[in-house]
């Protein structure tokens, strides 16, 4: 019984790691980026390249870079804080942060989706429904949210590649209703890591899609100490 | 392996030179009053301009040094100048003379400006600017007390691009969010003489408790001492702010202004803000007087009552299309400002807008039989409407 409850935690804490894995693919201890978002939608479709710098879970700034009605808007994220500075009235507004968690800049994707402030490992219970085998090429594991989580979805579906790399994760709301998928694709090398260079996001039942291209991605850099506060907001 | 990497900011790719061409389309179109009726006077009839923007910009960061660079040429037709009522080229102080008038004849004008030019040398914890650049210190939508330097009316069109003014600025950055900041900056015309009156000096401190950003602020603005303070933070999806400040003259005045930001829905979002300024005329029939005030002609002010609300709603009818509707009320008269507005994103980079501004409320009376004397603010405004169409390169 021990042997098994052991076990049982053993797997808990594998599938935890797999998890991990999926938060942190674009992400690192810490990450430098420059991103080409793709927004395609039934009506317009539309670019935007963004710069992003992130260290750990709780801080990010995100800078527009193009177009250039946009460009120099900057975000940036400390924990529960969030600004954001319009470089041409030189203004900064402070946000709550429920503000951004919906679409972004017209996407299909949130701002937790861009920085990955919140951890699967941490809001959802895990179970395994696959791993590579004789039968199964791929790892998959089922999540339900945990009691207290402040999370919107009903449940979740996460595949890995046999050597753990992301492929994908289906959103289905609280009635059991598949909502969105999340896949990755085109793995490269970056800065001597693996990482799948492409994100796509689609609503269900929808021809629409963000697609999300990471043209540089370094991992685990010291950033200047300056990096997370408003002086380079600013800048 | 844990890498170390030279300064990520450093990393960053240099901007590029860029420019704005803006062309916008102004008609006004006034009711029917003796005011309007001077037969020399171009405003008896509706009347139309056309204004052509042209910004070249060249912002660029080497390392520790940034320089910011924007030239804007303004082409205008018509006898009547109605650019006011955009805020298209409008000017700031300047010390040294950065303008030019290539044409300037009864039915066009070519006029440009020198509107930002400065070099910022950053060393850690300190970025130092000199030159002509934009200064803000307020976090109010509507009723800012705290932008002194450059206020910005909020009732016109083009809000784009804050004047830049001449001025030295040195912030130090504490930690994430604290900040103290000290700005000279110049307040007068080239040639006037270095004295008090035409020189803003201020000092601005802010820090963040919780989720709140809080700052204070205190100078010297055209010689009259000032102190101020400003409150940012939130509440649940709350956006809050407040801002006031106090001048010390003979006869001390307060200004100051409290608002929200929400969004109910995510294509929608909501602002109010409330104001107060105690200088403000008693009522309409001192509104003449007020409006010749030194603070008035100078531009530090522009509302003539001393209590006023202000909404807006924006509201993304399609992904490219954001229809809104603001207005500021001055809760004395009472009357109203409408300014409905809707604009699309033709492109990524092309935007069209057409907007409006509507006065509500008591029209004046007959100059021609009573002394000049207004009945209400808004309601002594002609409708104004403008099509503008923005081109991002």
């Amino acid at each position: 019984m021990i042997l098994l409850s052991a076990l049982a935690l053993a797997a808990e804490a594998d599938l935890g790691v797999l998890l991990d894995k999926v938060d942190d693919v674009a992400r690192g201890g810490s990450s430098h980026a420059l991103i080409t978002m793709a927004v395609k939608t039934d009506r317009y479709e539309r670019t935007v390249q963004l710069e992003v710098w992130s260290e750990g879970s709780d801080k990010s700034l995100v800078v527009i870079r193009e177009p250039a009605k946009e460009a120099g808007v900057a975000t940036l994220m400390v924990g529960d804080q969030l600004w954001n500075y319009m470089p041409r009235v030189d203004r900064t507004v402070k946000l709550p942060a429920a503000m951004m968690s919906d679409g972004w800049m017209g996407s299909h994707v949130t701002n937790d989706d861009l920085v990955k402030s919140s951890r699967m490992a941490d809001d959802y219970d895990a179970e395994l429904r696959h791993q590579p085998d004789a039968t199964h090429s791929t790892w998959m594991l089922s999540l339900t949210p945990k009691p207290e989580a402040p999370v919107v979805w009903g449940r979740l579906e996460v595949e890995l590649t046999a050597d753990e790399l992301p492929l994908a994760i289906a959103y289905y709301d609280e009635d059991g209703r598949l909502e969105r998928t999340m896949s990755w694709e085109d793995p490269r090398d970056f800065d001597g890591r693996r990482v799948p260079a492409v994100l796509l996001v689609k609503p269900a039942d929808s021809t629409e899609y963000t697609r999300i291209t990471y043209d540089s991605l370094a991992f685990d850099m010291v950033h200047d100490p300056s990096t997370f506060t408003l002086q380079a907001l600013r800048r | 392996m844990m890498l170390v990497v030279a300064t990520a900011l450093a990393a960053r790719p240099p901007v590029q030179p860029g420019l704005d061409l803006k062309t916008f389309v102004v008609g006004v179109f006034p009711y029917d009053h003796v005011l309007f009726e001077d037969p020399d006077c171009a405003c008896v009839e509706p009347a139309a301009q056309g204004l052509t923007d042209l910004r070249l910009k060249l912002d660029e960061r080497r390392g520790r040094f940034a320089i910011e660079a924007h030239h804007t040429a303004t082409f205008a037709t018509a006898d009547v100048d109605l650019a006011g009522q955009t805020g298209v080229a409008r000017r700031a102080p300047q010390l040294v003379d950065g303008t030019w008038n290539a044409v300037d004849a009864r039915q066009m004008s070519l006029a440009g400006r020198v509107d930002r030019l400065n070099l910022q040398v950053t060393v850690p914890h300190v970025d130092l600017t000199l030159g002509r650049q934009a200064i803000s210190f307020g976090r109010a939508f509507f009723f800012s007390p705290l932008d002194l330097v450059t206020p910005f009316d909020p009732s016109i069109v083009d809000q784009e691009y804050r004047p830049g003014v001449d001025a030295a600025r040195t912030d130090v950055w504490l930690g994430t969010a604290g900040q103290v900041a000290a700005v000279v900056a110049w307040m007068g015309d080239p040639g006037d003489d270095l004295v008090r009156e035409h020189l803003t000096a201020t000092g601005y401190a802010q820090g963040t408790l919780g989720l709140w950003d809080l700052g204070a602020f205190g100078g010297l603005v055209r010689a009259d001492p000032v102190l101020g303070a400003v409150a940012a933070g939130s509440a649940g999806p709350l956006g809050l702010r407040s801002e006031a400040t106090v001048t010390l003259v003979d006869d001390p005045f307060v200004r100051a202004s409290a608002g929200a930001d929400w969004m109910p829905m995510p294509d929608l979002y909501l602002s109010a803000e409330l104001y107060l300024q105690t200088l403000g005329a008693d009522g309409p029939d001192d509104y003449l007087t007020q409006a010749l005030d030194p603070r008035y002609v100078v531009g530090e002010l522009w509302l003539l009552g001393q209590r006023y609300a202000g909404v807006s709603a924006s509201w993304k009818v399609h992904p490219l299309w954001t229809v809104g509707t603001g207005a500021i009320a001055n809760l004395g008269d009472p009357s109203v400002l409408l300014m409905p507005s809707i604009e699309g994103s033709v492109s990524d980079e092309v935007s069209l807008t057409a907007s409006g501004f509507v006065g509500l409320g008591e029209r004046p009376p007959d100059w021609s039989t009573s002394a000049p004397a207004f009945a209400s603010e808004f309601g002594s405004w002609p409708s104004a409407f403008f099509l503008a169409l923005k081109v991002y390169a």
